[in-house]
């Protein structure tokens, strides 16, 4: 028996967590990007038409 | 209580422990649904399911306190047996029950079957507080 | 040697092949070639099945379904909550982490069938339409990586020994990856209902 503190079970979990929080953290970040952007966008559009001078 | 998922734990130290993140869970629910329905307010308020989903919440709340002070009631008698008393049963079987139905008909809220244009039914109209066609019948 | 290492890191092993399975598929573009070839079966599953047919008559057993779909994901939350806050160490400190494991486990393999089989009722019904929304590919993909992880490296890693033996480290980042994962499916799965 491996009395080893990092055998298989724990170093496939070790790397798997580090592997999704990664890709989960990349994900997330892209995301909350592109809605500032889009908030941005909006906000920018609803400042443009809402212009007394622009018509 | 039921004994169905942990069954070889406490239940009144599971209850304990689970309390403070309970009444978290309840603020941030309290404050979402606040702004959920500052979102649309009138479409919410004259939604049957909003309203049934309203009671539903009081009613939770109120089964939740006579459960608990059931529960401290009962303490230390049942804590080693499988299952809780009866008593302790059903007020969990009704707690389960209604948040199951809150979920339910929040999840109904956008579904249009029973909205103000589309009903002509009186009793219907009165319980949705659909004022303009009330007026109008 | 090969043997020696497949026999004895059996875990490290299956996780290096679905990386390198992962990184060839996204290397040669399998996703873009095999996209179109699922629109007929998205299509059948609206129009052709008998599930399909129910959803898009019937929208109250649609709506039905989707709540029982909702509250199934409300008791996975639940289990994978009280389950990583305790490997956390935030809740529930007084009860042993592997009684707490072992006992929601069950739960949370119950409800995650009730969710499949809910989730597969919902998304027949509007087929056609999930078939082009990006969240939707995302939510199927965190929940077969969530699924995955559970299933084959997060309990067999906590069912093998006492948790006091394993580095509390990774009994963290364990938990934390969780609860990342399974908050993904959640929010993917409302987004959806916003696209």
């Amino acid at each position: 028996m491996n009395n080893s503190k990092w055998d298989d079970k724990t170093i496939a979990a070790a790397s798997s967590s580090v592997i999704i929080l990664g890709a989960l953290l990349y994900y997330w970040v892209g995301e909350v990007q592109s809605t500032v952007e889009l908030l941005e966008l909006a906000y920018g559009s609803f400042k443009f038409f809402n212009n007394p001078m622009i018509f | 209580m039921l004994g169905w998922v942990l069954p070889g734990v406490s239940a009144t130290a599971i209850a304990d422990r689970l309390h403070k993140p309970m009444i978290i869970g309840f603020v941030i629910m309290f404050i979402t649904g606040l702004l959920l329905v500052y979102a649309k307010p009138v479409e919410n308020v004259q939604s049957l399911w909003f309203r049934i989903k309203m009671i539903l919440l009081v009613l939770a709340f109120i089964n939740a306190w006579v459960f608990n002070s059931r529960m401290r009631a009962a303490d230390g008698t049942w804590d080693s047996a499988r299952v809780a008393p009866k008593g302790l049963r059903t007020g969990a079987i009704i707690s389960l029950s209604l948040w199951c139905g809150v979920v339910a008909m929040g999840r109904f809220i956008p579904y249009d079957w029973v909205d103000c244009p589309k009903v002509s039914n009186t009793a219907l109209l009165w319980a949705s507080g659909c004022v303009e066609q009330l007026n109008a019948l | 040697m090969l043997s020696n290492f497949l026999s004895n890191y059996r875990s490290v092993a299956g996780l290096i092949f679905v990386v390198l399975a992962v990184a060839l598929v996204e290397l040669f573009e399998v996703r873009a070639s095999v996209y179109p070839s699922l629109l007929p079966f998205f299509e059948w599953l609206k129009y052709s099945s008998w599930i399909g047919y129910l959803g898009i008559t019937f929208g109250s057993v649609y709506a039905t379904v989707q709540a029982v779909h909702l509250i199934s994901m409300a008791i996975i939350g639940g289990t994978v909550l009280v389950t990583d806050l305790r490997l956390l160490g935030v809740l529930l400190k007084d009860i042993p982490s592997e009684t707490i494991t072992k006992g929601t486990h069950q739960c949370f393999k119950y409800s995650l069938s009730v969710a499949i089989a809910t989730g597969i009722f919902c998304a027949a019904g509007v087929a056609d339409k999930v078939y082009y929304m990006p969240v939707f590919w995302i939510k199927m993909l965190a929940l077969l990586v969530g699924s995955c992880f559970m299933f084959f490296i997060k309990q067999p890693l906590l069912n093998s020994r006492s948790h006091s033996e394993i580095d509390p480290w990774i009994l963290r980042i364990l938990a934390v990856a969780s609860i990342t994962i399974w908050f993904t499916v959640a929010a993917t799965g409302r987004w959806i209902g916003f696209s």
